[in-house]
Order: C-alpha cells, then structure tokens, then sequence
C-alpha cells in the first residue's frame, strides 16, 4: 500500500510543494493507548501514566511525504463508553481513522472489530483505516496473534501495524502509512458534506485538482 | 578367673555366708580382720583381678535377673550350674522378639484428675486466704470473749463433743490434752499438734506478695514455744500475736506462699536473658542507622562526619560485646549452681549460646566497613567532581535547547519546501516534533454532565490556547468543530 502511495506522487513532479489537510480520528477502547500513541507522533514523548482522555483531544501534525506536505489533523477521542456518542462526530468528517486495540487483551481487539463495522457502515466510504496493535512492548503478555489481526485487517481491507508507543515502534510508519493511502487531490474522496469544512487546499488548489491522478 | 574361682570352690558362691574374701574365698571372720587380710594378700599385687572378679559377678547377677521370669526349674538350675554364655546368649533372644501390644491413653484420664484435685485445693487454699485477711484484720475486738465470737463468725468451730481424739496425733483428749481449734477451718486438734501464724505474717500471705518484698525461706510459721506458754495459750498474749491452726491448713497456706514466690521468682537465666534481648534490640535499632551513615559516607556524601559513624560503630560492637558476656554468663550459670541441672536446661543454655553467637556472626557481617578518612577525603574530592560534571552536562543542555527553539520557527517555515522519498528517513526527520496540541484544560472548567456540553468546554478552551499560540489553521479546525458541536447540541 505504502509502495502504491509512492509509486502515485512521484511521477507526478507537477504537483510539488502542496499542502494536504486531512482529519484523522482515533477510535478503541479505553486504556489501550490513544492518547499515548498520538502523543508519540505529535511530541515524541511518552508518558507511563497518561491519564485518561476527556471527550475528545485535538492535535496537530506535519508530515512531508515526497513533494506533499501532510497535515493531520487528530482527534484523539476518549475510549470510555459514557464519551461514545461523541465519536460519530469526529468520524464522519473524517479522512482517516486509526483503530487501536491492547495487544495483551483480546476484548479490546473485539471492540476495534466493532469500532471497523461501525466505520464501515456510517463514515465516510473512503475513509482510510488503519489498525494498530499497540503495546507491542509486551509482547510477553500477548494475547491477540499478530496473524489473527493481520488476517482480519486484509479481510476489511485495513492498513495493519503492531505499534509501541513506548518504544515508539511503528508509531511514525502507521500514520505515514495512512498519508500514502491518503487520496491527495481528489476533492470526492471526502465526504459530500463535510468536505469543503474539512479540507483546506493551498493557494496552488486548482493544479491539484488537474495534476493528480488521486490514487485510486 | 571366675572359672578359676569356681574351681576352687565347687559349691555356688551363695552357699556359703560371712567374712568372706572375694578372692580367696577365706572366712575371715569380722570385717575389720577382712579388711586386713585383703589389704595385706590382695591390694597392690592382684588390684586388676578383683575388678575383674567384681565384673564376673555382676556379669552373673545380671543374668541371674534376666533369667528370673523362666520358669522356677531353670531358675534353678542356672543356679546349681553356673551357665556357659552361648546359653546365656540363646536364652536372651528368646525375649528379644516382642512387640508391643495394645496401648491405651491415659493422658486424659490423668488430666482430668489433676485438674480436678488442683481446682480443689486451689479452692481450698482461696478460702483459708479469704478466712485469714477477715481473721488478720485490724480492727480485731481486743476483749476475748468478742474475738472468740468474731472468730467463730467467720468459721464454724466443730462441736467438741464430735471429735473424741485429735485428728493429727489421733491421742484421745483430756484434762491435759484439751481440745483446740484451728481458726481457719474450725476443725479440732491438741495444743501439740498445734501451729501458730503471727498476726504480722498472716497479713503478709493475704496481700499480693510482690518480688520486692519478697524474702526467700524467711520463716512463717512460730515454732511452738514450750508447753508452758502453750497452756496459757487460749487467752494470753500470745494468743493476740498469733492464730491457732492446724496442720493441714498450715501445709495449704505454705503452698499458697511457695505458689506465689514461684510466680513472682524470675529464675537468673531468664533475668539475663532478658538482658541480652535487650541489648539486641538496641543493636537492631542502632545497626541501620549505622548502615545508612556508613552508606553516605561510602559514596563521597558529608551529610554525617566519620567520628559520628565511627562512634555509632563503637556502640554496636560495644552491644555485641554485651550479648557474648551475657550468652557466657548463661551457659556458665551451671557451675554457679550446686543443685543438678537437668538435660533440657542444659540444652537451653547451649541453643541461646549458639544464638548469640550465630546472631553476632550475622550481624557483624552485614555491618559495612567505614573508610578510613584518607580514603573519605577522597571519596568526597569524587563526589564533588562528578557534581560538577553534572552541572556541567545540565548546562550544556539547557543551552542547547534555548538554541535549538531559537531555530524552530526557521525549521517550520522550512518544512513544506522539503520532501523526502525514502520514507525511513523521514520518520527519523520527524523526530523533531513539529505537532502541536494544545495543553490541558482546567477539568473545573470542563466539568458538565452532558458529554457533549463537556466537549464544548473542552473545545473553546484549545480555542483560545490555539489563538494564543498564533495557531490559525488549527483555530479554524476547532471552530469548524465547536460549529458543529453546536449543531449536535440544538438537535438534541
């Protein structure tokens, strides 16, 4: 997939120097590590007692992918049930969505199943998700198969990645994954609704538009 | 040799009776002449044949004992011919094989007994105790007649006419030998057999004895003074000094006494056992202290000076010291004595030893050695050098930082002309967190039933924090969101 990403920009030595913007929400259990996971991506820092997030966290990040410069924007929502309702908000305008689930608990791994059917069923069609088997630090304690996740997420057509956020394993390599996969110029990829309020085009908008095969 | 003797003297030893020689069989006739003659024929040169004859006869007499539940005829035949050892030994294996039969516990039955003739006498002796603080107290009527009443209140004193001889001696009573009784239980015995308890000591054995008032083998009891004062006992002097009791209530108030001092008695190996607990436990109370000063000391720290640690070393060792002499004293505490020792005492005194030799050993092992000040001036020079190093290192740091935030904004207006293609590279350039996210909110703010009310807070708070931070883009990002909040709050 990331071979696909590239493969897309680089021939495409017209469309140097654009900004993408795009909304990436993360989804899973509590306590599976969120809020640790984009904390490492945005400020490289990890905290071992990160407390727990209220409603939903923002965040901002900068990847240069090739030529495009990809800002994400990240809503980091809060994993417990009585904040559930919230997250229908965040992925429905959203590009991208990165489901964790605890690598050494198998019911976190049931739920990022239901966090992907829910996706599939009420957010944007093109979203891109990703799922993230965090706390690969543990891997002593292991409860949920690298191979039975794998299979899952190439089933559901998933960008899959075991991450530490402790280590910083696959933290940086899930979200550039997603910015590859990303649609870079297709206007249509967002959703109809959302998709003028979430996405900001530079001023060099309208040779994006011509210059792109989009990816797909 | 005891063949020999047999030889010479065909009949059994046991036939013959007197003065007899052991080794020449001689009757000497008194044992002074029996005395001479053996030390005069026998002593110097033939001393090893007479044990060795002493051997051979009881060698035969434990055989004798060995034999004697066989049947009467082997008794005595054993007896007419003196036995050769191979029977000896076929007639011992005889009994060797038995096993045991069937065992009863009497463990229970004895308890029961004991319990219930301890309960009794206890009872007993609470009430003779109780009798004699109402008998010893100081209000006493001083008339006779009233203190006969008085004392005749607090026991029933038995009739005269029921008792015909005195319980003790068992003599019948009479004109010279009258009747008396015992103030304690009223029973009747003669003057004779009488005892007197001083009024003074009788207050003595009714109140708590403690151990410091308490005298070993100071005597209780008033001897009987003659027959003379013993006559004119019932209403003279003596008798306000002194109670009238009985034998038997005598030997209960004793026990009481002797109960007493054991309770109170604190045997010497106790005493110094308790000592050397002490010691101890000063030494555990005093040993971290230590370690921890020894410790600071050993790592260059002057938060304790060296003679502080060295005196606390002392004291400890001073402590060990304590508990060697007094772990001696105890295992010692048996030549002192002259009474035996019994095996479990001995055992005692050994099993403390070994404990305080053992804890000592321990102990001092685990103490960590002071370094001498030489060393300590050193260690301390060390310490100071890497403190400055650290300072150092900080430094350097803290300037680098303040360098590398001046170059920030450089970097970020940079990021967008810059593209990388091998995507391992740009994860690593990605390490200079170029992210933003705004800081916490005041939860006071934030905190609201309604999740979405909740989010609001939340969001307006970034809001704010992202105009501050000159964030627009990411100001827009959250308006739009804060907009649509809204929208989810007025359907609702």
């Amino acid at each position: 997939m990331a071979a696909r990403g590239a493969s897309v920009q680089r021939p495409n030595g017209a469309s140097q120097g654009k900004i993408c913007q795009f909304k990436l929400v993360l989804l899973g259990e509590s306590a599976v590590g969120k809020s640790s996971l984009v904390l490492r991506f945005v400020k490289g820092q990890f905290h071992e007692y990160q407390e727990s997030t209220i409603g939903a966290a923002f965040l901002t990040q900068t990847v240069c992918l090739d030529d495009t410069t990809v800002k994400f924007e990240i809503w980091d929502t809060a994993g417990q049930e009585r904040y559930h309702s919230l997250a229908p908000m965040y992925y429905r305008g959203a590009q991208a969505a990165i489901i964790v689930y605890d690598i050494t608990n198998q019911d976190t791994f049931n739920r990022a199943k239901s966090w992907v059917k829910e996706l599939q069923r009420q957010a944007n069609p093109n979203i891109v998700i990703a799922l993230s088997g965090n706390k690969a630090d543990l891997a002593n304690k292991r409860m949920v198969e690298y191979e039975e996740a794998q299979a899952y997420a190439e089933e559901n057509g998933l960008l899959f990645m075991e991450t530490s956020a402790k280590t910083a394993m696959n933290v940086n390599d899930i979200f550039l994954a997603i910015a590859k996969k990303l649609p870079k110029t297709d206007p249509g990829a967002r959703g109809p609704q959302q998709g003028a309020g979430t996405v900001q085009v530079n001023e060099s908008q309208g040779g994006q538009k011509s210059g792109c095969c989009g990816g797909k | 040799m005891a063949r020999a003797l047999r030889q010479q003297s065909p009949q059994s030893p046991l036939d013959r009776e007197g003065f007899l020689c052991p080794m020449c069989l001689q009757d000497l006739g008194s044992a002074a002449s029996l005395a001479n003659h053996f030390d005069n024929a026998h002593n110097s040169t033939e001393s090893t044949d007479v044990i060795d004859q002493v051997k051979g006869f009881f060698g035969k007499a434990k055989k004798f004992f060995a034999l004697e539940d066989e049947a009467n005829t082997e008794v005595t035949t054993f007896r007419a011919e003196p036995v050769t050892t191979v029977e000896a030994a076929s007639s011992i294996e005889f009994f060797e094989p038995q096993c045991l039969g069937k065992t009863r516990n009497l463990t229970d039955g004895f308890k029961s007994m004991r319990d219930s003739k301890v309960d009794q006498t206890v009872i007993e002796c609470n009430k003779l105790v109780i009798r004699l603080s109402k008998l010893s107290a100081d209000d006493l009527p001083e008339d006779n007649s009233k203190r006969k009443a008085f004392e005749q209140s607090v026991v029933r004193w038995a009739e005269d006419g029921s008792v015909k001889v005195c319980s003790t001696c068992g003599k019948g009573f009479n004109i010279a030998r009258r009747r008396h009784h015992c103030r304690l239980c009223g029973g009747i015995m003669c003057d004779k057999c009488s005892e007197f308890l001083p009024l003074s000591q009788a207050k003595r054995l009714t109140t708590t004895v403690t151990s410091s008032e308490l005298t070993v083998s100071q005597p209780v009891f008033l001897k009987r003074s003659g027959s003379n004062s013993s006559l004119s006992s019932l209403g003279s002097k003596e008798e306000g000094l002194a109670l009238r009791l009985c034998a038997n209530c005598r030997k209960l108030l004793e026990l009481h006494r002797s109960k007493q001092e054991q309770r109170h008695f604190v045997p010497p190996i106790a005493e110094l056992y308790q000592k050397l607990q002490g010691f101890r436990s000063e030494s555990e109370k005093l040993t971290p202290q230590y370690i921890k000063m020894a410790f600071s000391l050993g790592s260059g720290e002057t938060t304790y000076s060296l003679d502080q640690a060295s005196t606390s070393r002392q004291q400890i060792a001073r402590l060990y010291n304590n508990i060697e002499s007094i772990s001696k004293k105890i295992i010692n505490l048996q030549g002192e004595e002259g009474e035996v020792v019994s095996q479990t005492a001995v055992k005692l005194r050994l099993h403390i030893r070994a404990y305080a030799i053992s804890y000592i050993q321990d102990c001092s092992a685990t103490l960590p050695p002071l370094p001498d000040e030489k060393k300590f001036a050193q260690l301390v020079r060390e310490r100071e050098e890497e403190r400055k190093r650290r300072v150092q290192i900080q430094l350097q740091d803290s300037q680098e930082r303040a360098r590398q935030q001046q170059q920030l904004p450089i970097k970020k207006k940079a990021v967008p002309a810059v593209s990388h293609s091998d995507s391992s590279r740009l994860g690593q350039q990605k390490a200079a967190p170029s992210g933003w996210l705004p800081g916490d909110v005041d939860s006071q703010q934030v905190m609201d039933d309604d999740p979405l009310v909740q989010q609001m807070n939340i969001i307006r708070g970034y809001l704010k924090q992202a105009k501050q931070a000159e964030k627009y883009d990411e100001v827009e990002m959250l308006e739009e969101n804060l907009r649509q909040l809204k929208i989810q709050f007025q359907q609702q």
